[in-house]
């Protein structure tokens, strides 16, 4: 895709998270969005979701990157559908953080809308052999509005019981590998935005006669943040496509590396925006706690960054490479 | 050179250059370099320039490099894919390598008649160069330097002093930035020269860092009769070079390191193979390492791509340095937190303790990492001037 190209898509995306009421899921089919990820799925994603990530949009697009990889292991027609993802959820139960419930019995999970009460739930289960599906219809379970850091998602906890019958999961790595993906790009944009607030309020404010972006302490601490999404920016990039090294692996790192870059950066630019940048006035809170949530999902930075040390260690350990993802 | 042949498959295929370089550096030929470490840094220099050799019989340590300068064709990635195949192998790449892949592309550029004598022996061991920027009231204020060149018919007279070069303690030649104009001209007046270590009035004096190796040395110049078709670009031209040759140093000496700090991840987690104790601890801190290391190639490697796609590297490379001192410190720090007693006491270590020295000076040299971060406020983030 070049640079005229990303520029076109862009202004249309913008254009569709603008409105705050537009059903973007649909506003994106309109708009062809489909072909333009089947002819660079790399650049597509990045840019959806970065976008997504910068309006703040709260629309569950994650689901429809998600959804389709994991159907391929689901029956052609079931009872309720396939219409939401289950999102594991290390909360009460605290399963593994980036794999799905451990606790088959009772799912315990985030859904990224309201669902209808007919509308079937995918839920990711794990189990002996690695991951299974279940799949069963919203109302047979408890749904309710999650209470949340960031008061402009709409997220709803579920739980219940799941039902016995499994589908085949092996979808379920290439399917959170996709989902690690979006959600770096969407962190990223939040990130950048946080950033860019930060940039333009230190160049307008003044003390001592100066604009406090003429201060080294401020300009070190942007300087840093900028860096960090750069590296961020970088490590997504490489994460897309034919990359050397297990399935993956490179998609965590991505969203582990997007987290802490948010993290870097939101603790930046809190400090630096002053008393104006806490209050509820400011935007600032609102990609400080979109980009903390986000990050929440599917394996925090944390959790992840835990995550691949234990890969580093395992490999070492039984005299493998430690897959280094890119080359030249 | 009539030894090249134009039809040579490995300067075009770089998986098939990988391959064969894969084998090689996994053969017998080169075993004596596999694993080792010289406390010793002059001995170090002497050690690896036998690697050198023995790469460049074997064509591998030629790539890179246009025949004109007594290499075999292709363009940097060669490079970094011989430092990733070394690295995989357990050999680090060695001094010598990070030195010529900084110095030799401005030479070739500036001045080819310099580079076809001269880089040939650098490229087979023979020989090798320091890089003499820095002195005492130049440090992170490059263009502030006095090292004096007065023109005196066909020579150079110079006369000060550099300090802070790297490896020149056994180095053979020095690329130098010295002062051509006015003392007040700063970037404007410099001008880049190569100058024989042994030529009469240089004396190079090592320094220990606190590690107690001698990694670094300052020389002095006391009325060193150098010829005028020595200079690197025309007089007045050395900021230029200088900012041609940081563009290398950004980009492939950066790789360079990330494939020495993999090796010296794979050995700590060797370290932390056997059992649990800790287990949470060790993988948050081999995960982050390994997440520097990461964001580091995954950066780098678009830089490494521009610069041999023939793009310019703008500020931007700022990110590649902090990335990659931050990447230096993160591996170190973690070696010293998770290895803790074995860390601070016993022989077996002692890698580890000199390493962890010489990494707190990733973010000082090469332009320091408060440089760097005005450059980014500056020049990327557009942010109003100090």
């Amino acid at each position: 895709m070049d640079a005229e190209e990303i520029e076109l898509l862009l202004g249309s995306l913008r254009s569709v998270f603008a409105d705050a009421d537009a059903d973007v899921a649909r506003r994106l089919r309109e708009l062809g969005w489909d072909e333009v990820a089947a002819a660079d799925p790399a650049a597509a994603t990045t840019l959806l979701f970065t976008e997504k990530g910068r309006a703040l949009s709260a629309a569950a697009l994650l689901d429809d990157a998600v959804l389709p990889l994991l159907r391929a292991g689901l029956p052609v027609s079931l009872p309720g559908g396939a219409d939401l993802v289950c999102y594991p959820y290390a909360g009460a139960d605290a399963g593994p953080a980036a794999g799905p419930s451990s606790t088959p019995l009772g799912a315990t999970g985030i859904l990224l809308r309201q669902p209808g009460p007919d509308e079937g739930l995918v839920i990711p289960v794990a189990d002996a052999d690695g991951v299974s599906l279940a799949v069963a219809p919203a109302g047979a379970f408890t749904v309710t509005p999650l209470s949340c850091l960031d008061n402009g998602t709409d997220w709803y906890a579920v739980s219940g019981a799941t039902p016995p019958e499994r589908y085949d999961g092996d979808a379920w790595i290439a399917a959170v590998a996709a989902a690690h993906r979006a959600l770096a790009a969407e962190i990223i944009g939040t990130a950048e935005c946080a950033l860019e607030l930060a940039v333009e309020h230190t160049s307008t404010r003044r003390q001592f006669n100066a604009p406090i972006a003429a201060f080294q302490a401020v300009r070190h601490r942007l300087a840093d943040g900028y860096v960090a999404i750069a590296a961020a920016r970088a490590l997504l990039a490489a994460s897309f496509g034919d990359v050397c090294g297990p399935a993956g692996v490179a998609a965590a790192a991505a969203k582990a590396r997007a987290g802490r870059a948010h993290q870097t950066v939101s603790a930046a630019a809190v400090q630096v925006c002053g008393a104006m940048g806490a209050t509820l006035e400011h935007p600032l809170h609102r990609y400080v706690n979109r980009g903390a949530v986000l990050d929440g999902l599917l394996g925090s930075s944390t959790e992840l960054t835990a995550e691949l040390g234990a890969m580093v260690r395992a490999t070492v350990t039984s005299g493998g490479e430690i897959p280094l993802l890119v080359e030249v | 050179m009539t030894d090249v042949n134009a039809d040579d498959p490995l300067v075009t295929d770089l998986p098939a250059y990988r391959a064969a370089a894969r084998q090689f550096v996994t053969s017998p030929a080169v075993d004596k370099w596999r694993d080792s470490y010289l406390d010793d840094v002059a001995g170090e220099m002497r050690f690896s320039a036998g690697l050198l050799r023995v790469l460049y019989d074997a064509g591998f340590g030629r790539y890179g490099l246009p025949p004109a300068v007594g290499g075999l064709g292709g363009d940097v990635r060669h490079w970094a894919v011989l430092f990733d195949e070394l690295a995989r192998a357990g050999i680090s790449p060695t001094g010598q390598h990070s030195l010529l892949t900084t110095l030799a592309y401005p030479v070739a550029k500036f001045a080819p008649e310099l580079a076809a004598k001269y880089l040939p022996e650098f490229l087979s061991g023979d020989a090798w160069w320091g890089q003499g920027f820095s002195e005492s009231e130049a440090g992170s204020d490059l263009a502030a330097l006095r090292c004096r060149a007065t023109r005196d018919g066909d020579d150079y007279v110079i006369s000060g002093h550099k300090i802070w070069t790297s490896l020149a303690e056994t180095a053979t030649r020095i690329v130098m930035l010295v002062r051509t104009g006015t003392p007040e001209s700063r970037h404007r007046g410099l001008s880049m020269i190569l100058v024989d270590v042994d030529t009469p009035g240089v004396i190079v004096r090592p320094i220990k860092l606190a590690s107690g190796r001698a990694e670094l040395a300052e020389c002095f110049f006391d009325d060193v009769r150098v010829p005028a078709s020595r200079l690197i670009g025309a007089e007045g031209e050395g900021w230029a070079v200088a900012m041609y040759l940081l563009q290398y140093e950004r980009a492939v000496w950066a790789w360079l390191r990330a494939a020495v700090l993999l090796q010296r991840l794979r050995a700590l987690t060797g370290l932390h193979s056997d059992g649990t104790a800790h287990g949470a601890d060790v993988n948050a801190g081999l995960g982050a390492v390994y997440l520097d290391l990461l964001s580091l190639r995954a950066r780098s490697v678009d830089t490494v791509r521009r610069l041999a796609a023939g793009q310019t590297v703008g500020p931007e490379a700022s990110a590649d340095k902090l990335l990659l001192g931050a990447c230096e410190q993160s591996v170190y720090d973690a070696a010293r937190t998770l290895l803790g007693p074995r860390f601070l006491f016993g022989d077996a270590s002692r890698q580890w303790r000199e390493e962890w020295w010489y990494s707190r000076t990733t973010t000082i040299y090469g332009g320091s990492a408060e440089v760097q971060r005005g450059i980014i406020a500056d020049r990327v983030l557009k942010l109003p001037k100090e």
